[in-house]
């Protein structure tokens, strides 16, 4: 369990909070960090992977300060960075041969050990031999998590990996995600709702450093259960919806206005729908500004 | 750690090698020798060495993604960074005190023989190495630092050859006589100075100052030396803080 208590960040010549007393609980599990770019996710996150040092609070690891006991927290982290940077000249088993020295693996027999492990884990059997400059977007990712894991870490943080994956490598990723899950805490990050539709039971929603939402995936959702619609009309009627509801969404087919709106009863001839994250992720954040 | 870099940045070694051996026979024409011809040589491998060393230890220094991988993985930022930087010490180290071994006496056989150098009584390769010692050294340090400091490897390069070209002019104006002699006391280059085994009476008289010149020698090595000793000293103390990552550029 990690507690981030009224955790405040300022950016030394920032003007703005990047985090303004920022707190909630993070549990077993895979737990969901939405935001628009800019909301303050890769802030907290590096925060946490001891990266960076928060301006302001505190975080708790199994009830012990994070700052005070980085080298413990370190030994139970596995961390995947936004960058995908990795050292584009090694192949995957000298990438992970480093990762495990640096992990403070001296045995060469456990050391190759795990690296078969993690490889086959994110299935990158058989792309041992290529660079790493030479792999895919979902193959960096997917080694960047085989090195994440490699020690077997109690808590993995990952900051939106599945920012530019085309749908097959991103379902993939999804998956794998779901795989490794299984007595972890996992922190993902993404800006990217349906990413996290099917893969967490929690989450936490971040607008410009402050935390709008945090708590079951299921109950923010719930939270707008009844009160969606969606109505098909003119530019006129979005115009108006845009006044006397928050819009969730607009989409125009054949010239006809499909406007999902949050209200409390229907404003216009309209159909109840059932709502997505989404719908409850926009309304959080005030409806559609564009 | 220290014995992967080492495993892993091998080519270095011949790189260096290759370079120095470039520029010292093949582009240069040999080694430089400076002071007419009957006071036999000293090289210039610091000045060319110095060279090839700023953009190494520039650029193979660990990046951003390396010090925040290297973090998250428990390992200190202090450990990651030297033994990437020691590596590139040994690698550039070795073959330039081989140089130093294999330079030997030879006659300047230019037509522009300088009018000054340092006069070093004895065994002169040990002053050689020192000398070649204290000025690895300093570039690294200013590099390090710098790197450090800046968290930029452009600047520590453009920094390195600042230093390094300022050096190297002065060499120049000290060794023609625009400079007095006394001057090289503050050249990290000062084995450029360095003669042969004795000094004619006639060399003695036109420079009254070479008895203080020879002395400059070891306050020279003295202050080079506490310069690097220092710099590396607050390289550390920076590293030590871990915040190295932050705004680190590639």
């Amino acid at each position: 369990m990690i507690e981030i208590k009224n955790v405040t960040k300022i950016y030394p010549l920032g003007k703005k909070k990047a985090l303004d007393n920022v707190s909630f609980e993070i549990p077993e599990g895979i737990f969901g960090l939405i935001g628009r770019n800019g909301a303050g996710k890769t802030t907290i996150m590096r925060i946490i992977a001891t990266v960076m040092d928060q301006t302001g609070g505190s975080i708790y690891f199994d009830g012990k300060e994070l700052k005070a006991n980085r080298a413990e927290f370190r030994k139970s982290l596995g961390y995947l960075p936004q960058s995908t940077k990795l050292m584009p000249r090694l192949n995957i088993v000298e990438f992970l041969d480093y990762v495990c020295i640096m992990k403070g693996i001296k045995d060469k027999k456990v050391r190759k050990a795990k690296i078969a492990d993690a490889i086959e884990t994110v299935g990158l059997v058989g792309e041992e031999r290529k660079r790493l400059g030479n792999y895919s977007g979902g193959m960096l990712r997917r080694a960047g998590i085989a090195q994440a894991i490699i020690d077997e870490p109690r808590v993995l943080i990952i900051d939106e990996p599945t920012t530019g994956l085309d749908p097959e490598e991103r379902l993939y990723f999804l998956n794998l995600l779901s795989k490794i899950s299984v007595g972890r805490t996992i922190i993902f990050s993404t800006h990217i709702t349906a990413d996290i539709e099917n893969l967490c039971r929690n989450i936490c929603i971040l607008e410009q450093g402050q935390v709008k939402y945090v708590g079951d995936k299921g109950e923010f959702i719930d939270s707008i259960k009844g009160k969606l619609w969606e109505h098909s009309g003119t530019p006129e009627d979005e115009a108006m919806l845009r006044r006397d509801a928050i819009v969730t969404s607009v989409a125009y087919v054949d010239g006809v206005a499909k406007v999902r709106y949050v209200a409390d009863g229907q404003l216009t001839d309209s159909i109840a729908v059932e709502p997505t994250l989404e719908d409850a992720y926009i309304h959080a954040l005030g409806g559609v500004k564009r | 750690m220290y014995l992967r870099s080492l495993r892993r940045t091998y080519p270095l070694l011949i790189a260096v090698t290759l370079l120095l051996v470039y520029f010292t026979y093949l582009y240069l024409e040999g080694p430089l020798i400076v002071p007419p011809k009957e006071y036999g040589f000293i090289d210039r491998t610091e000045l060319r060495l110095a060279v090839i060393m700023i953009p190494i230890f520039a650029f193979l220094l660990p990046n951003k993604y390396e010090i925040e991988l290297s973090l998250t993985c428990g390992m200190r930022t202090t450990k990651l960074f030297f033994s990437k930087a020691v590596t590139s010490f040994i690698y550039t180290a070795v073959p330039a005190f081989l140089f130093v071994f294999l330079f030997r006496y030879t006659p300047y056989a230019g037509k522009n023989p300088t009018k000054f150098a340092l006069y070093v009584p004895e065994n002169y390769r040990i002053h050689m190495v020192i000398s070649m010692a204290v000025t690895l050294l300093f570039f690294f340090s200013v590099i390090c630092f710098m790197r450090v400091l800046t968290r930029n490897c452009y600047l520590p390069i453009l920094l390195g050859l600042f230093v390094h070209f300022t050096a190297e002019g002065r060499c120049k104006d000290i060794q023609r006589g625009a400079l007095p002699p006394k001057d090289c006391i503050f050249d990290p280059f000062i084995s450029v100075y360095i003669i042969g085994d004795t000094v004619p009476n006639n060399i003695a008289e036109q420079y009254p100052e070479l008895g203080v010149i020879h002395n400059a020698w070891t306050y020279n090595r003295l202050i080079f030396f506490g310069i690097s000793v220092v710099l590396l000293v607050a390289t550390y103390i920076m590293l030590r803080r871990e915040k190295l990552h932050r705004g680190f550029g590639d």
